[in-house]
């Protein structure tokens, strides 16, 4: 007798003499008793939403946790051609996000990505995705922004000509990140991992100079990503004076590995990453450094943690103090005469404003004055035709100009100045010449591309988006730590990076931080609660009363239930201590 | 442990209720127990849930009892099976919080008195849940029940019944949980290798008895043991103690809140309750501490 079907007595004969059990009970479909049904529901954690790169950190972590690191470095360098940079440079907003931070403290996702990028051997070669296209893209610059699109686009199966107008590519990563923040090995590491796909990187070409726009429109599209790097003027008497320098054009002389000479006492005016950078620099160069900007520490806006390291190596913080003129003896700087300011009424930044206290002026002596209150674009060299607005590009979420085919990126494009951002434009970018390319509408796919809500692009998602398995497979819901089911959890602690003795850190530019090892990896990739995607932990299985959960198979991922008999109570869903799974209307 | 829906000796189809907590003890203890294994079963809810004639949703034999005869019974079956040298077939007796505290207590006082070789578990919904929710004398004190309505709540703390066998100096008795399910797999495989009358308590919550919804039947039964309501441990000979699960020490509150059958308490019965919680886990740990009377004896 079929297990599946109920028994039928037909006459006395066939009902047996002892009362006894002949079948189970599966033929009773309980699936019957249902009004709302568990699902699995991948979600987006807040780690990946939170990386404007567009990294799927989740996934590199869990493929790290299973020591998997070439898979995580291969999943990292699908939206990402920069791991090892980022894992040093990156201010992590990742680790921001991540929901583990309101339990004990973030997963170390940047250590992650630095150790994953420095254990997979440099032999390890990243494959073109797409056969050759035919088509041809001019990138001009070749920061993170234009090399991101460069290594995508040529992944694309497309031909990449990169323009740079210094001597050496990487822009801001070479010039403007000093040595002992990111070595310039590991930079020419991963920039050749680039050129392995076929990008053609020319030097020594500046557009507007050694090559005039007009040829770039030669190529099928146009992707430009110059950044900025005009140092701003104070605009304070005596500031033309010998001794007195930009931040960023101090970093490019030191990172060339020109000699400069700063003498006994420098003085740093501003607070942003530029000025903390160069400050540290001096220090390392053997000079006295003084920090001097016009708002307090709270409201600083370079990366706490730069500030501290600085602190910590000996650069004095002069806060509220803003410069009034160069003190000058001859045509040589002597010292800075500086006016005490005080904090008045928060400015549309939220930040309050620095009001100047007359009378309070007072000079400081210094032999070099380093001015590096921000930087601006130089957009002189595009034509009328390319829409700008307050010294930046206009671009679509795409990257996409005014003009048709001419797409740009990076600094010169977004508000925000920092690596990861620059690289999630190149990649958006990489993504709409890709679309343009090919004769197809990213808006078709906007929705399937973008990360979660702050508007960060997967390349993954879109390269699966053509393919029609992938439709729907990504909701936007992006996992909240209440969504997290904390009683499977316990407070482990996070794994402490290790960095150079200060007292290591004079007259050299030796990295500082000295990355995690792999126990401590291990540590803390064990540590990530894997928000809202499946690790199959078995707690729906384990706790389903109804046996109506299975495990796909031996070599597939993931479950099936039997909606013949699930009943619907909910226990998988409200328990999944990732909330990978929701419940549904029938 | 993974298995498959069609290795487990439970099938689906079986008509427990959403979220049922006596199914999920079943199931894990068939688990550790294996097919060579015969379940008595008196009346309960799993006379309900295993289906009716001729329909079983267990992939063993399962004799069903009268309400007052788990203890008896499986100890008949474990003499007709010793008859025919089968001593290596399991007998577990399966009963509810009715059948165990109330109904079957004598037949479970001779078989644990006799020492008869059985496990036996009882699944503790806290009431008569099956025939629609009648206090038992596992019912907590001041829940309600439909015989004790919420203006009469049950009066009296909840019957002790690991201190019973214990008192008969049963080999192994131990608490459980639905929530912790490796660890009630464990203690079935642990009472397995010790001879004699095994007994395990284990806490299952019943959603339409307790007033909750369906997925919170994990979580109720998880806040029960952080809140030291429901401790988990284990007691060797009735005289060594050990507590396997480190409570969180939640207050009570939060597990009495989460349920329908708690709802009418005021502040000074909740604080009540706190107070009895809190006593009857102090002597817990004080018990866990004595030395047991076997350990002192000279070798």
């Amino acid at each position: 007798m079929s297990d599946h079907k109920p028994i039928v007595y037909k006459n006395c004969e066939d009902v047996p003499a002892v009362v006894m059990s002949e079948a189970s009970m599966l033929w009773n479909k309980t699936g019957a008793w249902r009004y709302i049904k568990p699902k699995y529901c991948d979600k987006v954690p807040p780690c990946n939403q939170g990386c404007p790169a567009g990294n799927d950190v989740e996934n590199f972590v869990r493929l790290a946790e299973e020591k998997k690191y070439k898979e995580a470095w291969l999943s990292i360098k699908e939206e990402n051609p920069f791991p090892r940079v980022c894992g040093r440079v990156c201010y992590y907003p990742c680790e921001t996000a991540c929901n583990r931070g309101q339990f004990d403290r973030a997963v170390s996702i940047n250590a992650l990505e630095r150790f994953i990028g420095d254990y997979v051997s440099t032999d390890t070669k990243i494959e073109r995705l797409q056969n050759d296209s035919g088509k041809k893209v001019a990138v001009v610059g070749s920061g993170p922004a234009g090399l991101t699109t460069a290594y995508h686009l040529a992944r694309l199966g497309h031909g990449v000509h990169v323009y740079e107008a210094d001597e050496k590519p990487g822009g801001v990563l070479r010039y403007g990140i000093p040595e002992y923040r990111l070595p310039k090995k590991v930079l020419d590491e991963e920039i050749q991992d680039i050129i392995n796909l076929g990008v053609t990187i020319d030097c020594n070409k500046k557009v507007g100079e050694t090559i005039q726009w007009e040829a770039l429109l030669d190529f099928d599209a146009v992707f430009v990503a110059t950044g900025a790097h005009k140092s701003r003027n104070v605009g304070i008497e005596n500031e033309e004076a010998q001794g007195v320098m930009p931040g960023l054009g101090f970093l490019k002389k030191v990172a060339q590995g020109k000699k400069v000479h700063l003498g006994p006492r420098t003085v740093v005016v501003g607070g942003g990453n530029t000025a903390i950078d160069a400050a540290r620099t001096a220090m390392r160069l053997g000079s006295q450094v003084t920090i001097h900007y016009y708002r307090s520490r709270n409201e600083i806006p370079a990366f706490k943690e730069e500030v501290d390291e600085a602190q910590k190596e000996g650069v004095h913080f002069d806060m509220l103090s803003e410069p009034v003129r160069v003190l000058v003896d001859g045509d040589k700087a002597t010292g800075i005469e500086m006016r005490r300011t005080r904090l008045g009424d928060p400015d549309e930044s939220g930040r309050r404003r620095p009001v100047s206290v007359e009378g309070s002026e007072y000079s400081v002596d210094a032999t070099t004055i380093i001015i590096a209150i921000g930087e601006d674009t130089d957009l002189e060299y595009l034509p009328s035709e390319i829409q700008e607005e307050r010294g930046r590009v206009i671009v679509d979420a795409f990257g996409a100009t005014s003009r048709p085919g001419v797409f740009a990126g990076g600094d010169m494009a977004i508000a925000n100045h920092n690596v990861a951002y620059a690289i999630g434009s190149g990649k958006a970018a990489a993504i709409a010449i890709d679309a343009y390319l090919k004769g197809s509408h990213v808006s078709d796919i906007v929705a399937q591309t973008t990360i979660g809500e702050y508007g960060a692009m997967s390349m993954s998602h879109y390269i699966e988006a053509g393919r029609a398995h992938a439709k729907n497979r990504y909701t936007k819901s992006v996992v909240s730590y209440n969504d997290i089911n904390l009683n499977y959890f316990e407070e482990q602690e996070r794994s402490k990076q290790t960095k150079l003795e200060l007292s290591e850190r004079h007259q050299n530019f030796k990295e500082v931080h000295q990355g995690l090892s792999e126990d401590q990896i291990q540590n803390d990739a064990q540590r990530c609660f894997h928000c809202g995607v499946c690790t199959m932990c078995d707690t729906c299985y384990i706790y389903c009363p109804d046996i109506a959960i299975e495990h796909k198979g031996d070599a597939a991922w993931g479950y099936d239930i039997n909606f013949d008999y699930c009943k619907g109570c909910g226990i998988c869903v409200h328990e999944c201590p990732r909330n990978a799974m929701m419940m549904e209307d029938e | 442990m993974r298995m498959k829906a069609s290795e487990e000796l439970i099938t689906s189809g079986h008509l427990a209720c959403q979220g049922c907590g006596g199914t999920m003890v079943m199931r894990h203890a068939l688990r550790a127990l294996g097919d060579n294994t015969v379940v008595v079963i008196p009346a309960c809810c799993w006379t309900i849930i295993a289906g009716q004639f001729p329909y079983s949703s267990l992939r063993v034999p399962i004799l069903h009892t009268a309400f007052e005869t788990a203890g008896a019974a499986a100890s008949g079956v474990r003499a007709a099976l010793d008859i025919q040298g089968k001593e290596d077939t399991n007998v577990l007796a399966f009963a509810g919080d009715g059948g165990t505290f109330d109904i079957g207590l004598q037949s479970l006082s001779g078989a644990a008195e006799r020492n008869e070789d059985i496990i036996y578990i009882c699944y503790d919904n806290e009431a008569y849940m099956n025939t629609g929710i009648q206090r038992s004398s596992a019912t907590p004190e001041m829940a309600w029940t439909t015989t004790t309505p919420s203006t009469r709540p049950k009066s009296g703390p909840k019957k002790n019944m690991i201190q019973i066998l214990a008192a008969h100096k049963a080999p192994y008795c131990a608490t459980a949980n639905v929530a912790w399910p490796e660890d009630l797999t464990n203690k079935v495989k642990k009472a397995m290798t010790i001879r004699g009358t095994k007994f395990i308590h284990v806490l299952s919550p019943c959603p339409p008895g307790w007033k909750i919804s369906s997925e919170y039947s994990i979580e109720v039964a998880r806040l029960a043991t952080h809140c030291n309501v429901f401790p988990i441990y284990e007691v060797y000979d009735g005289e060594r103690y050990h507590i396997n699960i480190q409570p969180k020490n939640i207050p009570v509150t939060e597990y009495l809140k989460a349920q329908g059958r708690f709802r009418h308490l005021t502040d000074e019965e909740i604080e009540h309750i706190q107070k009895r919680v809190d006593y009857e886990w102090k002597i817990l740990l004080q018990r866990e501490m004595t030395d047991s009377y076997h350990m002192n004896m000279p070798a």
